[in-house]
């Protein structure tokens, strides 16, 4: 996928989100930036390890997170950081007690950019034209998942609840390798995610 | 439905042990990855003594070509007599951890020792430090019996024609090095390929038309069979085509008279 067709995507997501953001926050913010949650994730293909922080739209159903990830080095990357900007969807709740609930699915799709001498967005000047149909620097990811979540009865800390979740995601580069060829299917281009999200008292509460 | 809520996670979680992490599309995350494969089947095949008849296999350009590769494979496995496979180049498309990983599971079902060179896929973003790793140096050579195996990094394309690739002075080296009666020579991509870095293409002709050992060269690349051993009298020169035209080349060496078949699976 070139570059082009991400920042399309780019810029009709952060308008989707900006429209949001202006129009779809339940509660009476006293600054709309404050974030509604955060999260500390172990892989993803975004970091090692990344932080975020993310805001909520539309009674939960929908959340934007921006992601700050980091990889040593030595995992092939002079510029040991890379940003993400993903989108959640979280059609359905479910109460399984009164501290406990789950959000059986979630999906959406993320955004993730690195940088490095050997990563660039546009073909380098010694080759012709098209010569290779993609750029390295953007990578466009798909997930599904699910979250456990936990109400803090704790009012001392500085979030309602904390949710663990599990990601099952994969990119446009894997899903154009298994498309011409039986060899490759889901279980081969699929990776796993997991991580924890704490939502702040500012924000919507889960469930009541 | 709430009981199918608690048993969804922790079925996937079952399903979890079956995928691994991936901290970025394009990481070099060695644990992951086999080491020295080149090395290896090297030592593999110079604990076979050699005889005075050579039979190889060139394959090339399996990139992303995952079922084709895989019956290539299985034809390869029927051929009793090979004493060596050598992939020309490409067996990546994006020069991602994962493809290297999943060709890598192909090619391993060969039995005979496969050596594998670097083609200009393979080397994108971290590619190189993929393949340094997993298969060795992207130029190297060895001896065994009278022959003598030169495999050269000619992916200019990717260092910018700088005028370091391929590595001229390293070459020359090793083509007048060596005892050895017969030498093949190697390359992604070769001399009369337009990618070829042309400031290079005529010193690098004549610096391998120098030596009359040169009893077989072979590159990859165009993804079509071409055989350029009319411009090359005594020396079987050919072009490789892709695992997609389901054909490779077998090659027989007897003495210094070479004879070439292009099999089709």
């Amino acid at each position: 996928m070139n570059a082009l067709y991400f920042k399309y995507i780019l810029i009709i997501t952060l308008c989707f989100d900006f429209n949001a953001h202006l129009f779809s926050r339940d509660h009476a913010s006293f600054n709309s930036l404050v974030p509604d949650h955060s999260r500390v994730q172990y892989a993803g293909s975004m970091g090692m390890v990344s932080l975020s922080i993310g805001y909520q739209y539309w009674q939960h159903r929908l959340e934007m997170d921006l992601i700050l990830g980091y990889i040593p080095k030595q995992y092939g990357f002079d510029i040991p950081f890379m940003f993400t900007l993903k989108q959640s969807i979280i059609p359905i709740k479910w109460k399984l007690s009164n501290a406990i609930y789950v959000q059986p699915l979630t999906f959406g799709f993320y955004i993730n950019r690195v940088h490095g001498n050997r990563f660039y967005m546009q073909l380098p000047s010694q080759y012709p034209d098209g010569y290779y149909w993609w750029q390295n620097e953007v990578r466009f990811h798909v997930f599904i998942g699910f979250r456990l979540g936990k109400l803090e009865l704790n009012q001392a800390m500085p979030f309602h609840s904390v949710e663990w979740f599990g990601e099952f995601h994969t990119n446009d580069l894997y899903i154009c390798s298994s498309l011409n060829n039986s060899r490759l299917g889901l279980k081969d281009i699929m990776k796993f995610t997991t991580g924890l999200k704490f939502n702040f008292r500012s924000a919507y509460k889960p469930i009541h | 439905m709430k009981r199918l809520s608690i048993v969804t996670p922790i079925f996937l979680l079952g399903w979890l042990t079956a995928c691994d992490f991936e901290y970025h599309v394009n990481e070099v995350h060695k644990s992951m990855l086999p080491a020295n494969l080149n090395g290896n089947n090297l030592l593999r095949l110079q604990q076979q003594k050699a005889s005075d008849t050579l039979t190889l296999a060139f394959i090339g350009d399996t990139q992303g070509f995952y079922d084709d590769t895989r019956d290539m494979v299985g034809h390869l496995n029927t051929q009793p007599d090979l004493d060596l496979i050598i992939h020309l180049g490409d067996i990546t498309n994006f020069g991602i951890q994962e493809e290297y990983l999943w060709m890598n599971d192909i090619l391993s079902k060969l039995k005979a020792p496969l050596l594998v060179i670097a083609g200009n896929h393979d080397l994108l973003a971290n590619g190189e430090l993929i393949y340094d790793y997993m298969y060795g140096p992207t130029s190297f050579t060895f001896s065994w019996g009278k022959n003598r195996f030169i495999m050269v990094n000619t992916n200019s394309i990717e260092y910018g024609f700088d005028g370091s690739v391929p590595d001229m002075e390293w070459l020359t080296d090793q083509l007048a090095d060596t005892l050895a009666q017969r030498i093949i020579l190697c390359m992604h991509i070769g001399p009369y390929d337009e990618d070829f870095d042309p400031a290079m293409r005529d010193t690098f002709l004549s610096v391998i038309n120098q030596f009359p050992q040169l009893a077989i060269v072979a590159n990859a690349h165009r993804h079509y069979f071409q055989d350029f051993s009319s411009l090359h009298p005594n020396t079987c020169f050919l072009q490789n085509a892709c695992a997609n035209t389901r054909e490779y080349l077998k090659i027989t060496l007897t003495g210094q008279h070479c004879t070439y078949e292009r099999v089709v699976f």
